[in-house]
């Protein structure tokens, strides 16, 4: 589904990314490791399209997701965005951070968009938060509100960012669930986390970035086992 | 009692004024100020500009910016200049740049990830500023906002300066002439009433919009 070859990137003079490339297949859930400050972040907010990678190619279903310097409107349909810090609108309800992107996008009426929106956040477990603020929710709440913001246009793959790095172990228990039942209803999930109990628990294949390299790209039961 | 209600019209008429005033620089500075902070947040070139234009004028007495419009610009321009005119437009061009700077410090605390949520969400540009950055942008300035709108109601008394009929002027000349004080008392009636209002104004909108923290 997605190709990425060869990837630069450098915000000042020294790359972060040096010629990372890997592939991303329909149906998989993929690690991504790496030590803090290795480029993670980097690297998701290039699939996701908000950094455009200053040398190589990066393809979503054999299409440029970049023309022009400008990211395709695959990359947006194509992907659905976990922030590390979930990044939610703090002026909107629960309900309002998910509706107000759906209108926008969709140009459906509010009471279809609000329907869509409820359905999911139920499914998410969120039912009775939906009136809230943001503000109102626990963080792992909070969590849960950022994937189904990241749902709610029906992405194909799911791209999270330390989804376990703010939760004890009883709410990281409860994401490695969800996210696997979400796996199971045919989403794509790329994971990038250092939390390798996490991963090990979630992940079918890994790619361990370091230095700016991918150093490792194979089964993940093979990495935890070398 | 009798005294009151004679000198009462010509306070009134004072109050017409300063209020008129008042909420011509409101209608007027809130969008002006609008304009210039989000250019000073989002477009490079525009920011020192706009930089040195809030420096003068907050560097600067409104007294004196007053004189300047009145009394300078003719000497400068060949015109007749209109004492009410003079007046609102400094009062505009003030508050203006006060407005700029806190909506751009409203702007500057809204974190980056806001912008990208918007933007991996597929939004467009215009659709983030008006749904995202706007609405967290006024609550973030409401209440220095309201401050500077408290600031306002007393302000209006500068328009003595260059001669217009305004509450305080029109009670100080009774004064004179009667040598008593009530219309003073009168017109620090008329502004507490009027700073009430403009407080209640403000706390109903902090309910509103100031809840959700
Ligand atoms: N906006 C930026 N401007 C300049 N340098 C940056 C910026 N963002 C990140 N960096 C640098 O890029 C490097 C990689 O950062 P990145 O956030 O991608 O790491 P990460 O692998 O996600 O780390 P963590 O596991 O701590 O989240 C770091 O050295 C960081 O200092
Ligand atoms: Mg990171």
């Amino acid at each position: 589904m997605l190709k990425l070859q060869n990837i630069t990137y450098a915000y000042d003079q020294e790359p972060i990314l040096k010629g990372v490339g890997f592939e991303v297949n329909e149906g998989e859930i993929l690690g991504i490791l790496g030590l803090s400050g290795s480029g993670k972040t980097t690297l998701l907010k290039i699939i996701s399209g908000l950094l455009v990678p200053d040398e190589g190619e990066y393809l979503i279903e054999n299409q440029p997701a970049f023309i022009k310097q400008k990211k395709s409107d695959k990359v947006v349909s194509e992907l659905g965005v976990v922030f590390q810090q979930f990044n939610l609108f703090p002026h909107l309800t629960v309900l309002d951070n998910l509706v107000m992107p759906l209108r926008l996008r969709t140009k459906q009426p509010k009471s279809e968009c609000i329907a869509t929106a409820v359905e999911l956040l139920d499914v998410l477990g969120l039912k009775d938060q939906i009136a809230k603020f943001p503000y109102q929710c626990s963080g792992g709440q909070q969590q849960r509100i950022a994937i189904a913001r990241a749902l709610v246009l029906n992405p194909k793959i799911l791209l999270i960012d330390e989804p376990t790095s703010s939760l004890d172990k009883e709410n990281t228990k409860k994401v490695e669930e969800l996210l696997k039942s979400l796996h199971g209803r045919g989403l794509t999930l790329i994971i990038i986390t250092h939390d390798l109990p996490f991963a090990q628990a979630m992940c079918q294949r890994v790619i361990e970035l370091s230095e700016g390299k991918v150093v490792y790209d194979g089964l993940a039961a093979s990495y935890f086992n070398a | 009692m009798e005294y009151w209600l004679e000198i009462l019209p010509p306070i009134a008429q004072g109050f017409k004024t300063s209020l008129t005033v008042y909420l011509l620089t409101m209608a007027l500075a809130l969008p002006l100020g609008l304009v210039l902070g989000l250019l000073a947040d989002m477009v490079k070139p525009a920011r020192p500009i706009i930089g040195v234009f809030t420096w003068i004028i907050r560097g600067t007495p409104l007294l004196l910016q007053l004189y300047v419009t009145m009394y300078a610009i003719p000497l400068l321009i060949p015109m007749r200049m209109d004492r009410f005119f003079a007046g609102t437009l400094t009062f505009v061009i003030n508050y203006a740049a006060y407005f700029a700077e806190i909506f751009r410090s409203g702007l500057a605390i809204i974190p980056l990830g806001q912008w990208q949520a918007g933007q991996v969400l597929g939004l467009k540009k215009h659709e983030i500023i008006f749904n995202i950055i706007l609405p967290q942008m006024f609550r973030n300035t409401l209440l220095p906002l309201i401050n500077e709108a408290i600031t306002l109601v007393k302000d209006t008394s500068l328009l003595a300066a260059i001669a217009i009929g305004e509450m305080l002027r029109n009670a100080k000349e009774i004064v004179g002439k009667d040598l008593r004080v009530d219309a003073l008392v009168i017109a620090g009636i008329f502004y507490l009433l009027f700073s009430f209002m403009v407080v209640s104004v403000g706390k109903r909108l902090e309910k509103t919009y100031l809840k959700q923290m």
